[in-house]
Parts: C-alpha cells; structure tokens; sequence
C-alpha cells in the first residue's frame, strides 16, 4: 500500500463534474466515485447480489394457462 | 409471457432514473461529464445542436452517435468501472443497463412510456460538461 503523505492537505479534486452545477460554482466539494451513474451501478449491484431473492426470474404464466395446468393436473388419474 | 430478472432490467433502472432526476434531485440540475467527441458530433450535424440541446434523432446519426457515447465515456472513473467490472465483482449487465438506459432516456428512446415532452422537461434538468 502506498501512503500519501498530508493527504489532508490535498486540495479536493473533482472527479465527477460537480462543480458543473451552476449553484455549487467555485466551491469545493467532496464528490462520489464515478458521479451519479456510477454510484447508481453500486446500488443496483449491491441490490442484485445481497437481494437476489428480489431479482429472481419467474416464469410467470398467463392466468389461462396457469387454469389450464390445473386442470390437466387434476384429470391426470393417480 | 416471458421469464426475467425483476430488478435488474431495462424498465426497472429506466424508472429509476427518470423518477430520481426528474422528481427526487434535491438539487435543481445534475450535472453530467461527457467527452469532447460527444459535443463535437452534436456540432456537426447538418442542422448542429449545441451541448445540451438534444432531439430525436435519424438514422445514422442515431447509431453513430450512441457509438461515440458508448466508447468515449467523460467521466474517467465510469471508465475504469466499465474495463473492470469482473474485478470489482459488478453484475455483468448492470453497466450497460445504467449507463446505456440513462443515454436511451436522454436520446428520446427509452424502454419506459414516456412522452417526448415529458423526456425534453427531464432532459433540462441535466448539465453536460465537456472533459
């Protein structure tokens, strides 16, 4: 790992064009990793992996056929 | 009808996004950094537009222009998540479905039910910044 020395000190550099914003011009400010879009990508992504039971696939049917298979089910001799 | 991911898909995240920035920013505008070919391909349309002013465009333009957006990012960082996103462990389409689902809302082809008037009032609401 390299240490940088008086990081503190540094001067705030941004990355994501924050400053574009006409109400934040001229002022310095600590801004996120990749901008909106990119933090937006970081939400989804921890959604998708430490929610995924919110993301599974369904094989959903149409009420039909969803009927249909019931039906054929129930005739289906034991 | 068909089988699908139920949060990461194109009408999920496109919502998301339209609904974020047109109605949830707490700040007026968004501002976005684009590369300079963005803006450079903008002005050389037959009839050019300036750096955020968009319309619906033809073809080629269209296609050719989604290129330039899709290769040349403005934000440095976007970048390095872009080359590597095996490494950082992100799913294998939430890029593009971020990333590509903002420019399909801003380019007037979106995967949602929006009217163009109602992309155009969204549209006002971000700033571009050439890098």
């Amino acid at each position: 790992m390299t240490v940088v020395p008086n990081i503190i000190a540094n001067e705030v550099t941004d990355i994501d064009g924050w400053s574009a914003c006409p109400a934040r011009s001229g002022k310095s400010a600590i801004t996120v990793l990749g901008g909106y879009l990119g933090q937006l990508m970081i939400v989804f992504n921890a959604l998708a992996k430490e929610y995924s039971h919110l993301d599974k696939a369904t094989n959903l049917k149409s009420p039909r056929e969803s009927r249909e298979q019931g039906i054929k089910k129930l005739s289906t001799p034991v | 009808m068909e089988a699908g991911r139920k949060l990461i898909n194109a009408t999920t995240i496109q919502n998301f996004i339209y609904t974020y920035i047109g109605e949830k920013l707490k700040t007026e505008t968004l501002p976005l950094l684009v590369d300079h070919r963005f803006e450079d391909f903008l002005l050389s349309l037959s009839t050019p537009l300036a750096l955020n002013q968009m319309r619906t465009m033809k073809e080629p333009n269209y296609s050719n222009f989604r290129k330039i957006i899709s290769k040349h990012l403005g934000n440095p960082v976007l970048q390095l998540i872009r080359d590597n996103q095996e490494d950082l462990g992100l799913d294998p389409e939430i890029f593009k479905l971020v990333y590509e689902g903002f420019w399909d809302l801003y380019t007037f082809k979106p995967a949602i039910n929006l009217s163009s008037k109602k992309l155009q009032t969204w549209i006002n609401k971000i700033v571009l910044q050439v890098t």
